[in-house]
């Protein structure tokens, strides 16, 4: 459970340091496009994974370190500003989807905007119920959590969708194969990003208390592949936001090989 | 969602210039669009120039339209007048090549 619990720790520090300089960068490059998707990404994943999961973390550790349930008031606090960061963040991120892929279908901006209402009701409801304190998620936490499980889902389809016309664009010379590339990264990472939102809520699909002895083996379990998924969507966002030289000489060599069999 | 002008464009020039009626010109061109990744929506005029060179010859020819070439030449000549939509605004392409900060 330790080393467990320790790579689980590591790998979440890394990742929220790692988006939040993902999450700079984009709004330096939203201030000099003057372009509203970049901003909103980068908005979305310093809310959600730099200074919510951030936050979260560091304030969930601190309180099973303080004495679990009779630790300072402060760690609550600590928790539920880490949700309002998350929070967010999703706002931000459901916002970038809309507005990348769907921008002018009405259905998209009312699911938008249906979802957002679903997940700060939720979790306002959770709060004032007591959902920050309580030991099992309440059913207002499962409202919130429908918009949390769900909306990489929306991504990952939209950009999937967008990656197979994009490779066909390719074969016709239409289309950069890095640029191409770049939403089969981003499919993958929604992925990652949804299976270590479901893995780390096994316990509480089981019906384990937060922090409780009873949990800890599965928890174990749960939090090395939660680790595990952060490591990996890091690797995918270098690739996608930062990518190297030898990355890039890959699709220029496969685009050259191309233009060369099509002429 | 509205069709583009390159697309509403394409499929006159091709049903004034084969048998295709106007069903069946839009339902080609639309045909191969989806085959080239591009949507109706909005298929820019270059796109839709690369789509009459690399893939119509060979779909007129398979719907048994006589002259393929000659066809081809009169649809990019009838769409060399038309100007690109300015205000189509972002597509997702541009917006992911802009996030790996090319």
């Amino acid at each position: 459970m330790v080393l467990a619990g320790s790579l689980y720790l590591i790998s979440t520090a890394v990742f929220s340091v790692f988006s939040i300089v993902v999450g700079i960068r984009l709004i330096v490059l939203s201030r000099r496009t003057q372009q509203v998707p970049e901003r909103s990404l980068g908005l979305g994943l310093i809310g959600v994974a730099g200074l919510g999961y951030g936050i979260l973390i560091f304030a969930m550790v601190g309180k099973r370190a303080a004495g679990g349930a009779d630790a300072p008031e402060f760690y609550t606090w600590l928790i539920g500003l880490g949700w309002v960061f998350h929070n967010f963040g999703v706002v931000f991120l459901l916002d970038f989807v809309q507005k990348v892929f769907r921008p002018e279908e009405s259905w998209a901006q009312s699911l938008k905007y249906v979802l957002i209402i679903v997940l700060w009701g939720g979790w306002i409801a959770d709060v004032f119920d007591g959902g920050l304190t309580a030991g099992r998620p309440g059913v207002y936490y499962w409202i919130s959590f429908a918009v949390i499980g769900t909306y990489p889902l929306w991504t990952t389809i939209e950009a999937f969708r967008y990656w197979e016309q994009m490779r066909k664009r390719v074969l016709l010379g239409m289309a950069d194969p890095l640029v191409a590339n770049r939403f089969l990264l981003w499919t993958i990472a929604s992925i990652f990003s949804l299976a270590s939102i479901w893995t780390v809520q096994i316990p509480a699909f089981l019906g384990y208390e937060r922090m409780s002895a009873a949990a800890e083996q599965i928890t174990s379990i749960t939090l090395l592949c939660t680790a595990a998924f952060g490591i990996a969507t890091i690797c995918v966002y270098a690739l996608a936001f930062f990518p190297p030289q030898w990355y890039k000489n890959r699709f220029s060599a496969a685009s050259a090989g191309a233009t060369e069999a099509s002429s | 969602m509205a069709d583009s002008c390159a697309f509403d464009n394409v499929c006159g020039a091709l049903e004034n210039a084969t048998s295709l009626n106007r069903i069946e010109s839009r339902g080609t061109v639309r045909l191969a669009l989806k085959t080239a990744g591009l949507s109706a929506s909005s298929v820019t005029p270059e796109q839709m120039a690369v789509v009459i060179d690399r893939l119509f010859p060979v779909e007129l020819e398979n719907r048994g339209v006589a002259d393929p070439d000659g066809v081809c030449l009169k649809m990019k000549r009838g769409l060399s007048a038309v100007v690109s939509d300015a205000s189509a605004g972002d597509t997702p392409e541009s917006v992911f090549d802009r996030l790996g900060g090319s």
